[in-house]
């Protein structure tokens, strides 16, 4: 505070601004998931949307890969929630700052359009469709789990 | 400081970063908070008690795994407190 009380010194509001920055980066970093456990669930999200793409549905194959994938991919989530709470942290389903639900919407919205693309192009012949699409999507995903492993957008301060 | 945003519990230093670290996530273990601050077992508790006085956190304690864990939570009334007072300071600084 300067000369008046009741007037912040802009420095002092600009250094809390910037101690907000440092508290959410060192949350991120505690936060982020394992590069192993990124990298299975990356290769089971690949197989789960490769698998629905490109595997015979007749034959009953592409049901038991993706059946297989699925669980596997949710337990992953699971052991993730676990290492959180072993870390001490429990990170929101649903962010909850509206950079964040919108961060989220964006993401789904991104990615289920691209799903829907997919099958269109697929419709019609183009058969590198899917594997743009996963590789779009898993990277993305990895983009999302470790950079963004609270679901909330971290923009510091000094960039806004 | 009566601006309206403005909150001079969440201001002080250590209690601005303990709304920020829990702004993003549903709750975190104690012990976790005070290794992030840096801070002693008293020192957190102090900062804490003033907040959860505001109304603006919420103290959980659970047997987990055979130990007591205890859990700080920002509730809905901390959580907009803190989304306005960091709103008013981005306003000020410009």
């Amino acid at each position: 505070m300067s000369e008046h009380a009741n007037t912040p010194d802009v420095g002092d509001l600009r250094a809390a601004l910037k101690s907000v920055d440092q508290a959410q980066l060192a949350l991120v970093a505690a936060a982020r998931t394992p590069v192993w456990l990124t990298a299975l669930a990356t290769g089971l999200l690949a197989v789960i949307l490769l698998g629905n793409w490109l595997m015979d549905q007749e034959s009953g194959s592409r049901a038991l890969i993706i059946g297989l994938a699925t669980p596997a991919f949710l337990g992953l989530w699971g052991v993730n929630i676990l290492i959180l709470n072993r870390r001490g942290l429990k990170v929101r389903v649903i962010p909850s700052s509206s950079a964040g639900r919108w961060f989220l919407i964006g993401y789904s919205v991104f990615a289920l359009g691209l799903f829907l693309l997919t099958n269109l192009l697929l419709a019609q012949g183009q058969s590198w469709a899917p594997w743009v699409s996963t590789a779009l999507i898993c990277a993305t995903f990895v983009i999302q789990v470790r950079r963004f492993p609270t679901g909330e957008p971290i923009v510091p301060a000094d960039r806004q | 400081m009566n601006r309206s945003g403005f909150d001079e519990v969440i201001h002080a230093p250590n209690r601005l970063q303990i709304c920020a670290y829990l702004a993003s996530l549903s709750e975190i273990e104690f012990v976790t908070l005070r290794d992030f601050l840096g801070v002693s077992d008293s020192v957190l508790s102090k900062h804490l008690k003033l907040l959860a006085d505001a109304g603006y956190l919420d103290v959980i304690k659970r047997a987990e795994n055979g130990r007591q864990r205890t859990w700080i939570a920002l509730n809905k009334v901390g959580r907009k407190a803190y989304q306005n007072h960091v709103r008013e300071l981005k306003r000020i600084v410009g």
